[in-house]
């Protein structure tokens, strides 16, 4: 072979390489960007009501006839408060037509409670809260609930005989049904919620839920809460007759625990992926400085067969 | 009687593949810290007297001791047998990302790492802290979870064992 040739093979050669390492910065530039595109396409995958019923095996769950409001939209800004409004909502829907229908009876009284310390006990009938008269759990529940008064004025018919009782609280606070020791034949599981206890719910989340999540997912954490707390509302009728235990009854404490680790769980799965997708985008820019050196390199190798080849055409020689 | 606004007293945590209750009360903090922290956690326990420490972290400027569950809890049984509890087994190399950071009176506190928190959350049927702890085990979400308290002066053993 001669010179000519050798160096025309050369030419070629070092073209092609320059080429391949072209083909190759591309392929790199091409996984920088989807690498960074997955970086920064990374979204927590937020706990939904479907996974929640899946999770509590609720399928039993009556799916809604319709859906007349859109829960992602109305709990986009919703504060905690109005989370606990909406569960609130939710609690008093279900319970309110039974506790209407049950008579103010006592089946006892919470030991050492505002009710046993004067005197009251099981077979009280209440009759009348403030002067107002009460024929059910529920009006009983409303009247205390909602004065908020530091004291009430009761009357109570035992054995047929009517008696006259006040009940306070202490200094500072406000009777509601929960502090008033009363205790009724409520069916398991079935609560009304005062507007106090929506307070009292909202800061015991405040406290015990959301300082547990690292600050810059607080926001989030309570956007989904709020979603999974409105869509609540609509399942207000399947839960008329059921009480705890009962398949598909709905359990609020249950609810916030399984969202609590759900939400925690997708931080975790959120923080991995982006771990995977920081590490892969930092490869493909390590790769990409070895791609420029080899294209430099063959760049290189180009013009230097490049100029030898036009030597050998001319047919130039050192001497 | 309103169910709902009883306090959530549990808080769950599994290390090791083991998983304990305990009283929320006893918390400080708990947070999530992924990450290579295993060789840092080494590097205490090879340079320093041997303590059962795990490893050293500060938060909020104050030091914090990981110890293992051993040192840091006691069952109805009385104290978690090392070999058992501390890891050793096949998920002892599962990442412990979560770290849980206990209450004390003194200046620097003990806490542990754990695979996983869950919680809080309440028993069903709630009962006293004292009567779940001689029950051993209680049920949250499909699972049952160990009982236990924190050990009584964890710190001030740590202190005395050091001084010796």
């Amino acid at each position: 072979m001669n010179t000519k040739s050798l160096s025309f093979a050369l030419v070629w050669t070092a073209f092609g390489l320059v080429v391949l390492t072209a083909i190759w910065l591309a392929y790199i530039g091409i996984q920088i960007s989807s690498a960074g595109h997955r970086f920064t396409a990374q979204a927590l995958k937020a706990p939904d009501f479907d996974q929640y019923r899946k999770a509590l095996r609720l399928e039993q769950l009556a799916a809604p006839k319709s859906v007349a409001f859109n829960s992602e939209k109305a709990a986009r800004d919703a504060s905690v408060a109005q989370i606990f409004e909406w569960i609130a909502e939710f609690e008093n829907g279900r319970a309110s037509d039974r506790l209407k229908k049950l008579k103010p009876l006592l089946s006892g009284v919470v030991f050492g409670g505002l009710a046993e310390r004067i005197g009251m006990r099981a077979g009280d009938e209440v009759v009348s809260v403030n002067g107002a008269n009460v024929d059910s759990v529920l009006a009983v529940y409303d009247m205390l609930d909602q004065r908020g008064e530091q004291s009430v004025q009761l009357v109570i018919r035992r054995q047929g005989r009517l008696f006259s009782a006040s009940l306070a609280a202490p200094a500072g606070e406000r009777i509601n049904a929960e502090n008033s020791g009363m205790l009724f034949n409520v069916p398991k599981g079935l609560n009304v919620v005062g507007k106090s206890q929506v307070a009292s719910l909202a800061a015991q989340f405040d406290t015990r839920f959301m300082l547990l999540v690292p600050p810059e997912w607080r926001r989030q954490y309570q956007t989904s809460l709020a979603v999974i707390a409105h869509e609540l509302l609509v399942y207000i009728d399947s839960q008329r007759d059921l009480v705890e235990g009962d398949p598909g009854f709905i359990r609020i404490d249950q609810m916030l625990s399984w969202h609590h680790d759900a939400f925690t769980s997708a931080i975790e799965q959120h923080t991995e992926n982006t771990r995977a997708a920081s590490a892969s985008q930092l490869a493909a820019l390590g790769s990409f400085g070895d791609a420029i050196i080899g294209l430099i390199a063959a760049l290189a190798l180009f013009f230097v067969a490049f100029w030898f080849h036009n030597r050998s055409v001319l047919g130039l020689t050192d001497d | 009687m309103n169910t709902l606004t009883r306090p959530f007293r549990w808080f769950g945590l599994e290390i090791h593949g083991r998983r304990y209750a305990i009283d929320f009360n006893c918390i400080n903090t708990v947070f999530y810290q992924p990450g290579d922290h295993d060789q840092a956690d080494r590097a205490v326990v090879e340079k320093g007297p041997f303590l059962g420490i795990r490893g050293l972290m500060v938060h909020e400027g104050s030091p914090v001791f990981l110890l293992p569950p051993s040192r840091l809890f006691a069952s109805a049984t009385g104290p978690l047998d090392a070999a058992e509890h501390d890891g050793g087994g096949a998920s002892a190399d599962a990442p412990a990302s979560w770290v849980v950071i206990f209450n004390g009176d003194s200046i620097s506190s003990v806490g542990i790492r754990a695979e996983r928190a869950s919680g809080p959350f309440r028993m069903q049927p709630e009962m006293a802290e004292a009567e779940a702890f001689a029950k051993k085990e209680i049920q949250h979400l499909d699972q049952w979870w160990t009982v236990v308290r924190l050990r009584p002066n964890v710190m001030e053993d740590l202190q005395g064992e050091g001084n010796e």
